[in-house]
């Protein structure tokens, strides 16, 4: 693929470095979340040793909320309601992007270089990923120029405005997070009800269901049915979903389907920061699509889906 | 594949915007109505323009990397000298959705839109579609509804929320720690 950006810059050896720092190096800061009208803040941790990966994250305001990680295991804590839930690091964040990754990035968008800058003290290259076509959201990324750890990353709508911001606010490269403050909370659950919801994958077809012509750029990354846990983990009327995940290279859409109830369900669209949502009712189904893209393409999604002909 | 905004999206976008700051010319007015009548996507905007055009009256807040980084910079100092409570609500508040907070927000210069959480409910098209056969989008566009923490827990979208992050890890796969953001917390803290 032609790069028209000055020969210095290499776009997909850049989104290889950045995919793969914040799995290999260690820091610990502060991030701040913006969008929507919300602004809320978490501390981070990040332990990289061997083959051992150890991460934290605690949730500042609202409702308190902690998570951990260790390899591919993952908890989250509630503590207002003392659950606990166990699941599997999702595939798709766990692996630094291989640099076919990049590639796939590169055809729905294209990545310049914009600028130098410093940021929570650090300097940092910014990066401008513009999308090819209508179908998804620009992004202006700044990385740390030694380690290529993404410091923020802003969503943008399509007059450039910030539809939400991911940023460090001070952020401690090398700094270690102390490994007993990720493996003791993850042990030590007294007092807590401990859920593990499950999921299996599974394919598409065989449950009924076709794409008709794919949406552009997107393909997808998982097909698994799974519980619906409820955010703080309480009632316990997980019930059972398809959720299919496609991605672009960047963002990602997630579609869901289960069994239609016109007791609960009504359909609708939701707008929030750059999250699209649309619920609506395909016969004997109910279909939401979620993803961080535009309206439109949440849409499409939806509209191509289709129930196979048997 | 065609792009699905075009032509007719831009004409509708100018002519809502010439709406909004009262320089439409008559006929422009009525079309403008009609569009936004039938369109939801042009009501969606109109909803927004109103809400978050006092924050973006100025070209300034269209912010540009210097300035944010001189707030981050400005933040961060903050952060270490006080304790600044950045999610401002209780559980006895409910919280004036996104537009107090955006206010907040944008005259730190550091949003230059806030987005709105927008529901549009379908207007009683609850029927079936044919069994296996091609459904194209409604014909019936649903109304535009300012949505709630209420109506996200109504209807479990944080639980949908909830289940993309985990694949997601938020708009860009590369941030770190980025796992929670604004809809899990906003729909949690409304009880």
């Amino acid at each position: 693929m032609a790069q028209p950006q000055a020969p210095a810059f290499d776009a997909t050896q850049w989104l290889t470095r950045v995919q793969q720092a914040a799995a290999s190096h260690s820091y610990r800061g502060t991030m701040i979340f913006t969008g929507g009208g919300i602004v809320t803040s978490s501390k981070v941790g990040h332990l990289s040793e061997g083959r051992q990966r150890y991460e934290r994250i605690e949730v500042l305001g609202g409702q308190d909320r902690q998570q951990y990680r260790h390899n591919d295991v993952v908890l989250t804590l509630w503590p207002r309601d003392r659950v606990a839930v166990f699941e599997p690091a999702p595939e798709t964040v766990d692996f630094p992007a291989l640099p076919v990754g990049g590639q796939r990035l590169l055809e729905s968008y294209e990545v310049r270089l914009v600028g130098h800058e410093r940021i929570a003290g650090l300097d940092a290259d910014v990066v401008m990923v513009k999308p090819r076509d209508a179908m998804r959201f620009a992004q202006r990324l700044w990385a740390e120029r030694g380690s290529g750890l993404l410091m923020r990353a802003d969503v943008l709508g399509p007059r450039g405005e910030i539809l939400e911001s991911s940023a460090f606010t001070d952020l401690s490269l090398g700094a270690k997070l102390p490994v007993e403050s990720v493996l003791g909370p993850m042990r030590h659950l007294d007092g807590y009800r401990v859920v593990r919801p499950e999921s299996q994958r599974v394919q598409l077809d065989a449950e009924g269901w076709v794409f008709q012509g794919g949406v552009p750029g997107f393909r997808m990354v998982s097909c698994a049915r799974r519980a619906l846990q409820a955010v703080a983990g309480g009632s316990g009327d997980a019930r059972q979903v398809l959720q299919a995940v496609f991605s672009d290279g960047l963002t990602h859409v997630s579609v869901f389907v289960e069994p239609y109830d016109d007791r609960r369900h009504r359909p609708m669209r939701t707008s929030l920061g750059a999250t699209h949502t649309l619920m609506n009712r395909r016969g004997d189904w109910w279909v939401t699509v979620v993803g961080d893209v535009p309206m439109g393409t949440v849409q499409q999604f939806e509209t191509r889906l289709q129930r196979r002909r048997e | 594949m065609s792009k699905p905004m075009d032509e007719t999206q831009d004409t509708a976008r100018m002519a809502l915007s010439a709406l909004m700051d009262g320089e439409a010319a008559a006929g422009e007015v009525e079309s403008a109505c009609a569009r936004w009548r039938d369109a939801v996507d042009a009501r969606e905007r109109w909803h927004a323009y109103h809400l978050i055009g006092d924050v973006l009256r100025s070209e300034e807040l269209a912010s540009s990397p210097e300035r944010d980084a001189r707030f981050l910079a400005g933040m961060r100092e903050r952060l270490a000298t006080e304790a600044v409570p950045l999610v401002q609500r209780s559980a006895a508040t409910r919280p004036a959705l996104r537009w107090q907070t955006a206010s907040v927000a944008a005259a730190a210069g550091f949003l230059a839109v806030a987005g709105v959480l927008v529901a549009m409910r379908s207007g009683g098209d609850a029927t079936g579609q044919p069994a296996g056969g091609a459904v194209l989008a409604s014909a019936s566009q649903p109304e535009v509804m300012t949505a709630s923490g209420k109506l996200i827990r109504d209807a479990q979208l944080d639980r949908y929320f909830s289940a993309h992050r985990r694949v997601s890890n938020g708009a860009s796969v590369m941030v770190p720690g980025a796992v929670v953001r604004s809809v899990d917390t906003m729909a949690i803290d409304e009880k």
